[in-house]
């Protein structure tokens, strides 16, 4: 049973990691076109 | 004079287990239906041809060692001694190779070099969400496998070790198994390449299995697409100098693959031409040929039914299946989140052998639907897929350390 335990904490803690670097990478790249772009660019 | 010393590929067969010869005799011909494969298009051909051949040549070329032990002139991947490793690596042909490059991941570095010059990093980054879902499902049998490894009688750490195979990232095994069981990682290192083997020939009938055709030839309309969202070689490159810096700070297990996969996208967007051509036409070519030969030399009878390797060999298997059969539910969910505008073929890729299971996902939509392409969600996914299994494996050694 700790067995089974461990692994949906493994799994539940990795998801929930996964979910926060999926944002950090679209944030990333955001702030990317955000600097490297002036305004009308990235209205368009 | 005996004739079977003389052709003593034949004469060990007399003195071997029958077991090991049987397993010979099925291993040589299951080679050569590899190059028929290979050749035929079914199963990959720059990995089946060198595999198969390499399958055959190590179960038929056996020859006597010493008066009582036999052995091949290819390689002993269970050596670890420092001495014995020097005096194999002038016998054995192959050894340097393996013990150079494939114990310590050069070779998958390499590949992540290729594949980071031949991905275009603005389309695999497109969709982070739905890449880093699908890897994050695909992960299945990195967790589900650790029970069953357990109730099979295996400690803790060689466990986890071999729970993580389901990731389908060798260094990341090889690390694992260093922190967490050392004693297995000579097999184990066997077993995290000879799973390559296994994701070219099984997950293609996998998705064959799970997928309906007209599923597998869907096209993934894009919606909204706007001009901002193309990103330019300067972003690019930005993005690679700080998600590589990034990603090595939160992830140093996997930080050589990182580098390698970033350095691959920097060369390409900087237009280094002539490293450009480097590393695709020599570096990724000439791993991937060493690769599928290394893989079937490894696929020797003695080595494969030794009962420790056998082992981590099935329980490796499992772990692959489930992580397939995982990352293709996790497709049919984004399927049905995103109201059937997606193709639950990319759940392949979500098992992170890359480029390996982003290739098979494309190549069975294309046998459906010419019209289908799928590579930018499934090397996404694939990439994703990097990630998440070196966020399992931290957290398995932060766990069980």
């Amino acid at each position: 049973m700790t067995d089974i335990f461990l692994s949906l904490k493994v799994f539940g803690l990795g998801f929930a990691i996964s979910m926060c670097i999926s944002v950090l990478i679209k944030f990333l790249l955001d702030a990317i076109k955000h600097f490297t772009r002036n305004k009308e660019e990235i209205q368009d | 004079m005996n004739i079977l010393d003389l052709f003593q590929g034949i004469g060990t067969m007399f003195v071997q287990d029958p077991q090991i010869v049987i397993g010979r005799i099925v291993l040589i011909i299951f080679g050569i239906l590899l190059v028929y494969l290979g050749a035929k298009g079914t199963l990959e051909p720059l990995i089946m041809i060198p595999m198969g051949l390499g399958m055959s040549a190590v179960n038929a070329g056996v020859l006597f060692t010493s008066a009582t032990t036999v052995g091949n002139l290819f390689i002993d991947p269970m050596v670890s001694k420092t001495d014995d490793l020097m005096n194999i690596m002038q016998i054995d042909f192959l050894q340097p190779i393996y013990t150079l490059t494939f114990s310590n991941g050069l070779i998958a570095c390499l590949v992540f070099m290729g594949i980071g010059v031949i991905c275009d990093v603005g389309m695999v980054l497109a969709h982070p969400f739905i890449g880093m879902f699908i890897a994050m499902c695909a992960e299945l049998g990195t967790v589900a496998t650790y029970p069953i490894a357990r109730l099979l009688g295996l400690s803790t750490g060689e466990a986890a070790a071999v729970s993580v195979i389901g990731g389908a990232d060798g260094p990341m095994v090889l690390f694992t198994s260093l922190t967490l069981a050392k004693e297995i990682f000579v097999p184990i290192t066997i077993v995290a390449y000879l799973y390559l083997s296994l994701t070219y020939g099984l997950y293609p009938f996998l998705v064959r299995f799970m997928i309906p055709k007209n599923l597998r030839g869907k096209v993934i309309i894009q919606k909204n697409a706007k001009k901002s969202d193309r990103i330019t070689s300067k972003e690019k490159l930005v993005f690679a100098v700080v998600a590589n810096t990034l990603l090595c700070l939160l992830f140093p297990v996997a930080a050589p693959l990182f580098l390698s996969f970033f350095l691959g996208i920097a060369i390409r967007e900087s237009g280094i031409d002539k490293y450009v051509k480097l590393i695709e036409e020599v570096f990724l070519y000439a791993a991937t040929f060493f690769l599928g030969l290394m893989l079937g030399v490894l696929c020797d009878a003695k080595t494969i039914l030794d009962p420790k390797i056998l082992l981590l060999l099935l329980l490796g298997l499992l772990a692959l299946l489930l992580s397939g059969i995982g990352g293709i539910l996790g497709g049919y969910l984004v399927y049905f989140f995103t109201k059937g505008n997606f193709n639950p073929t990319v759940g392949i890729a979500g098992v992170s052998c890359v480029p390996t299971t982003a290739k098979v996902s494309q190549k069975e939509v294309s046998k459906v639907n010419k019209m289908s392409f799928i590579m930018e969600y499934a090397l996404s996914a694939n990439i994703c897929g990097v990630i998440t299994t070196a966020i399992l494996t931290g957290i398995y050694i932060t766990f069980l350390a």
